[in-house]
């Protein structure tokens, strides 16, 4: 009952404003359904079958690449969506480009360019482990809001330290841009151009006193925490435990990319 | 019996100059007091030494009639909810719900009772359908009521709002004073405006120089033209 109005409420008000992050894909699939921490392993295991299986293994990256596509195919996302999402990885792989150049011998001829044999290796190699992890961590970020996965790595018992310190800096980063545009405007308005020695100075300065804010505020926000009972640990207020059959339907697939990885070791 | 009560408090700067010098007063439950004073005068470390997160050089402060020290700050303090003046530094949690139930899960209340009480806070400041929003996406006068649903949430005996007008529209502002004037508990306002003040205090305690400069009626204050003046209030 109590569930029926907050949707009812929930869908009063515009989706785009619900959501606390822009990677976020609203949706009620049963992808997005899955309690975070079991997606979050999910991704961990899919990953680790990814990058252990031998680079010579071709079939084994299609069959990846496939259980990748059920994935999102279960989580309702279309091609295009994962292909433009994905994109992100270009200036990381990018160099992964040079290595047929630039690698050892022995070399082979391909339309007359001279590549080396180790170099297109090791380009595919990257290429296809960055892929299908970018790919990957794309679902994972589309069918979980960050408090979730925030939830989700303290119940998979990353250190309560590192969950806070990752969720203050996703709760602040915005009031912090914030404080930097006002500061660059305010330089603006007098006059300030991002041009010669003088620019970098005034940057640095700005730097400077952004980090001062930032530790100043780092203050009266433990002083908040302090006055409603922080001692020292987060608590965890609304945890629900995942039950067995959440498990085994969020492992299934990564399991499958672990499997393959073996055969292709074994093969 | 007093909510609060201050006896010959003094707070000093590591330096050792005084913030706080010689502050005395009591309030009773159900008061409403406005704290008054010029910038600097040592309004926000009175607030944060009746909480017990500054500890005083000399004097003592009572919270219910229990010591405030070291040792019983924890289970003091939960009975004077503080709202931050910059709802930013407050809001901290990923969302709404949590962050209300911040306070009360610090004092291991858990399960449907701590469900019940954020529920309970939220619907008091009619933020209801924001439970699940994060903080960065409410407006002002949103980010201000939900601040308060954190405090009542711990159910305080008194509410300490420092500037609750700050970053406010004057619609946000109206309904910020409706809902104090309609909140039950004993309030302690910290405010430059002497209108609001009007509007929600009788009493009021005036600050100046880490001095308590008058404990009474805060017409008397208002009537004071001179007054106002001499302590930087208008």
């Amino acid at each position: 009952m109590a569930h029926r109005a907050w949707y009812a409420a929930r869908d009063a008000v515009s989706v785009s404003q619900l959501h606390t992050h822009t990677l976020y894909v609203h949706g009620h699939s049963p992808a997005h359904r899955l309690p975070s921490h079991v997606k979050v392993a999910a991704l961990l295991v899919f990953l680790l079958g990814v990058v252990s299986t031998p680079r010579e293994a071709f079939w084994a990256f299609g069959a990846h690449a496939a259980v990748l596509a059920v994935a999102a195919r279960t989580a309702q996302l279309t091609a295009p969506f994962m292909v433009r999402r994905m994109l992100v990885e270009v200036p990381f792989v990018l160099f992964a480009a040079f290595l047929p150049f630039l690698g050892p011998d022995p070399r082979i001829e391909v339309l007359g360019i001279s590549l080396s044999q180790e170099g297109l290796w090791g380009a595919w190699s990257i290429l296809a482990r960055a892929t299908l992890g970018t790919g990957a961590a794309v679902l994972l970020a589309a069918t979980t809001e960050v408090p979730d996965i925030l939830t989700g790595l303290s119940r998979l018992r990353v250190p309560a330290v590192l969950v806070a310190i990752a969720g203050f800096m996703v709760r602040y980063l915005d009031v912090l841009a914030d404080e930097l545009g006002r500061m660059r405007t305010a330089a603006a308005v007098r006059g300030f151009r991002q041009r010669g020695r003088g620019a970098l100075r005034a940057l640095a300065s700005v730097a400077g006193s952004l980090f001062i804010r930032a530790y100043e505020r780092g203050e009266r926000i433990h002083a908040a925490m302090v006055v409603r009972g922080y001692r020292g640990v987060m608590p965890q207020p609304f945890a629900s435990p995942a039950v067995a059959a959440d498990w085994s339907r969020g492992l299934a697939l990564p399991l499958v990319g672990v499997t393959v990885a073996v055969l292709a070791v074994l093969l | 019996m007093s909510v609060v009560e201050v006896e010959g408090l003094r707070y000093e700067y590591p330096g050792g100059e005084a913030a706080l010098d010689d502050v005395s007063f009591s309030i009773e439950e159900g008061e409403r007091v406005a704290l008054l004073g010029p910038n600097g005068a040592g309004k926000t470390t009175l607030v944060l030494s009746l909480l017990g997160v500054l500890m005083p050089a000399a004097g003592t402060v009572r919270v219910l009639g229990e010591t405030m020290d070291e040792e019983h700050a924890f289970d003091l303090r939960r009975h004077l909810g503080l709202v931050f003046q910059d709802p930013n530094d407050q809001l901290f949690m990923p969302t709404v719900r949590d962050d209300v139930a911040f306070g009360p899960a610090n004092y291991g209340v858990s399960g449907e009772e701590l469900e019940a009480a954020v529920d309970r806070a939220l619907a008091r400041v009619s933020a209801t359908h924001l439970a699940k929003r994060a903080p960065h996406h409410l407006s002002g006068g949103e980010r201000r009521r939900v601040a308060i649903a954190g405090v009542l949430a711990m159910d305080p005996a008194a509410l300490i709002m420092d500037e609750p007008s700050s970053g406010l529209d004057p619609a946000g502002m109206r309904e910020i004073t409706d809902l104090l004037l309609d909140l039950p508990q004993t309030l302690v306002l910290v405010t430059h405006h002497l209108d609001l003040a009007e509007r929600l205090c009788d009493r009021a305690l005036v600050l100046d120089s880490g001095r308590l400069v008058h404990d009474g009626p805060l017409v008397d204050v208002l009537s004071n033209g001179a007054f106002l003046i001499e302590h930087r209030l208008a």
